[in-house]
C-alpha cells in the first residue's frame, strides 16, 4: 500500500520530459481529458483502495468507485491504467494518465515531486512486532539491538526514525506489502510499521501467528491520504479539491469507506 | 473424496486457481514471443555481425553490447517511459513487455548463433564459393544450419534464462505469473502459502521446457550426425 515509488526514477523520468519539448505535457489536463472524452487514471494495486481481481482481471475497490464517480462528473469515459507501486509515479510525470489515484500518503518529502490533492481519507500505523517480543512498550523499540523493517518508498521510514532513531533500520525493496512483516515473522527483523488495516489482515493469515500487534489495538499518527497530479497541473488539481470536498458533504466518502475498509 | 482433497488445499488455491493458470499462460505467452522473434532476428543479427555491410554492422554491434550490458528490467523501464516521452505514442505494459523482450532475446541469441559461426571451418566457405554456390545459399542451406543445431544447447540455456525473466515484467504491471501472485498475496495476505505455490508452478513449468529442449536437441542432433 505504500511502497511508494523509485523518486530517482520520477527524477530521470522528469529529465527525459524536460529534454523532450516536442512532446511536452500539457499544463490543463482538464481541458485535454474534455476534449478527448476519456479519463485516465493510474493504480497499482493495493487492497481495498484499488487492486485487479485475479479472475476476472477487473480493478475494483475504493478507489475504482470514486474513479467511476469522477469520470461521470466530468462526462467522459474512464480508462484505468495498469501501474505497478515502482512505475505510478513515473508514469503520471510520463503522461501515461492523467491522475494517479492509489491510497498515496501525503507527506511533504513526496510533495515536492507531484501535486497532492487534498486528504480524501487517513489511516493510522501499527507496530507489528516478534511474538515473543518483551511487553506493550513502543518505547522499547528505540534501542541500538533493534532492527525494524521497513518497505523502501513507502511513507513509513520517516515514521520509523521518527518514533525509533536508535534502532536498526532493514530496508526491504519489494512490491509485496508483507514483506516486512515477513521479514518479523522468519526472526530477520525485530518489529516493521505499517497502517493498521494492512497489519489486521497479515494477522488473520499463518505467518501472522508468529507476529502480534504492539499494544493490542493501538494505532497513531493518523496520515492523509491523496490523489496525485503532475505538478503545475493546477485547473484539474482545483477541480478534484472540490470533487472530494463535495465527495464529504453528499456522504460518499464515508459510504464507499464502509463498504471497502470495513469502518 | 473429492471434499478431503479440497479440504487440504489452501483457500487461497481453490479461490484463485484460475488466475495462477492465466498467469503462467502469460508467461509462456511472452516466453513464445520471445523466441519467435528473437531467435530469427537473432540470426539476422548474427549474419549482419559477422558478413554485413560497416554501414549496418556497426550499429547492430552497438546495439548487442548495449542489450547485452545492460539489465532486463532497466531496459523495461527506459522502454516504458522513453517511447510515450520521445515519440509521443501511449505504450501499455504488454506492448513495452514485448518489444523488451523481443530486443533482449534477439541480442542474447544472436550471439549464441555468432559463436556457432565462427567455429564453423574457414574451408567450407571457400569450398563453396568454389563450387560456385550463392551467397544467400551458402548461409541458409550451409553455414546457418550447421551454427544453429551445433549452438542448440546455448540457446536452451537462453530460453529457459527468458522464461525466468518473464517475472521481471511484474514491475512494469504485466500480469504473468509473478504478479498474478503478487495479487493474490495482497488480497489473501498469505504471502507464504501463494509464494510458494508460484514457486512450485515455476518449477514444473521450467522442468517442462528444459525436458522439451533436451528432446528437441536430441532429435536434432540425430538428424543431422555427420
Amino acid at each position: 500500500m505504500y511502497k511508494w515509488t523509485s523518486f530517482v526514477g520520477a527524477i530521470a523520468v522528469s529529465v527525459l520530459a524536460s529534454v523532450s519539448a516536442s512532446h511536452a505535457q500539457s499544463n490543463d489536463s482538464l481541458t485535454d481529458i474534455k476534449t478527448r472524452g476519456t479519463l485516465r487514471v493510474g493504480m497499482a494495486d493495493s487492497v481495498p483502495s484499488q487492486s485487479k481481481n485475479p479472475n476476472t482481471d477487473q480493478w475494483e475497490g475504493y478507489n475504482v468507485d470514486m474513479a467511476q464517480n469522477l469520470a461521470g462528473q466530468l462526462g467522459v469515459k474512464l480508462e484505468i491504467v495498469d501501474a505497478s507501486w515502482s512505475t505510478l509515479i513515473p508514469g503520471l510525470v510520463a503522461g501515461q494518465y492523467d491522475i494517479a489515484m492509489s491510497d498515496l500518503f501525503a507527506t511533504p518529502k513526496r510533495a515536492q515531486t507531484v501535486a497532492f490533492t487534498n486528504a480524501y481519507m487517513s489511516l493510522g500505523f501499527s507496530w507489528v512486532v516478534r511474538a515473543d517480543f518483551p511487553g506493550d512498550d513502543a518505547g522499547k523499540l528505540n534501542e541500538t539491538s533493534i532492527t525494524i523493517a521497513n518497505l523502501s518508498g513507502g511513507a513509513m521510514g520517516d515514521v520509523i526514525r521518527k518514533y525509533a532513531p536508535k534502532a536498526k533500520i532493514k530496508e526491504v525493496a519489494s512490491d509485496n506489502v508483507f514483506s516486512p512483516h515477513l521479514e518479523v515473522a522468519s526472526g530477520r527483523a525485530d518489529a516493521t510499521l505499517m497502517d493498521h488495516y494492512n497489519n489486521l489482515q497479515f494477522l488473520k493469515q499463518e505467518g501472522g501467528k508468529k507476529v502480534r500487534i504492539l499494544g493490542g489495538d493501538v494505532q497513531f499518527q493518523q496520515t492523509p491520504m491523496a490523489y496525485a497530479v503532475r505538478p503545475g497541473d493546477q485547473r484539474l488539481l482545483n477541480f478534484l479539491n472540490t470533487w472530494i470536498a463535495y465527495n464529504q458533504t453528499t456522504g460518499l466518502s464515508e459510504e464507499l469507506r464502509r463498504k471497502w475498509y470495513g469502518f | 473424496m473429492f471434499s478431503i482433497l479440497t479440504d487440504l488445499l489452501p483457500d487461497f488455491l481453490l479461490r484463485y486457481w484460475p488466475a495462477l493458470v492465466s498467469g503462467a499462460l502469460v508467461s509462456l505467452k511472452f516466453l513464445a514471443w520471445a523466441i519467435a522473434i528473437g531467435f530469427p532476428a537473432g540470426m539476422g543479427i548474427a549474419v549482419i555481425q559477422l558478413n554485413g555491410p560497416a554501414l549496418l554492422r556497426l550499429p547492430v554491434i552497438a546495439l548487442v553490447e548495449m542489450v547485452r550490458n545492460t539489465p532486463l528490467l532497466v531496459q523495461l523501464w527506459w522502454i516504458h517511459f522513453a517511447i510515450p516521452i520521445l515519440f509521443g505514442a501511449r505504450s501499455s505494459p504488454e506492448v513495452s513487455a514485448a518489444i523488451g523482450l523481443a530486443l533482449s532475446s534477439a541480442c542474447y541469441f544472436s550471439e549464441n548463433i555468432r559463436g556457432g559461426l565462427l567455429a564453423l571451418p574457414e574451408g567450407q566457405r571457400e569450398a563453396a564459393t568454389g563450387l560456385g554456390i550463392g551467397r544467400w545459399c551458402l548461409w541458409t542451406r550451409i553455414l546457418l544450419p550447421q551454427a544453429i543445431i551445433d549452438t542448440l544447447p546455448a540457446s536452451a540455456n537462453t530460453v529457459l534464462s527468458f522464461f525466468k525473466a518473464t517475472s521481471i515484467l511484474s514491475v512494469i504491471a504485466v500480469p504473468e505469473l509473478m504478479m498474478t501472485a503478487m495479487r493474490i498475496s495482497s488480497r489473501t495476505a498469505d504471502p507464504i502459502g501463494v509464494l510458494t505455490t508460484m514457486t512450485l508452478i515455476y518449477a514444473v513449468l521450467g522442468g517442462g521446457i528444459a525436458f522439451a529442449l533436451r528432446r528437441l536437441e536430441a532429435a536434432l542432433m540425430l538428424r543431422s550426425r555427420r
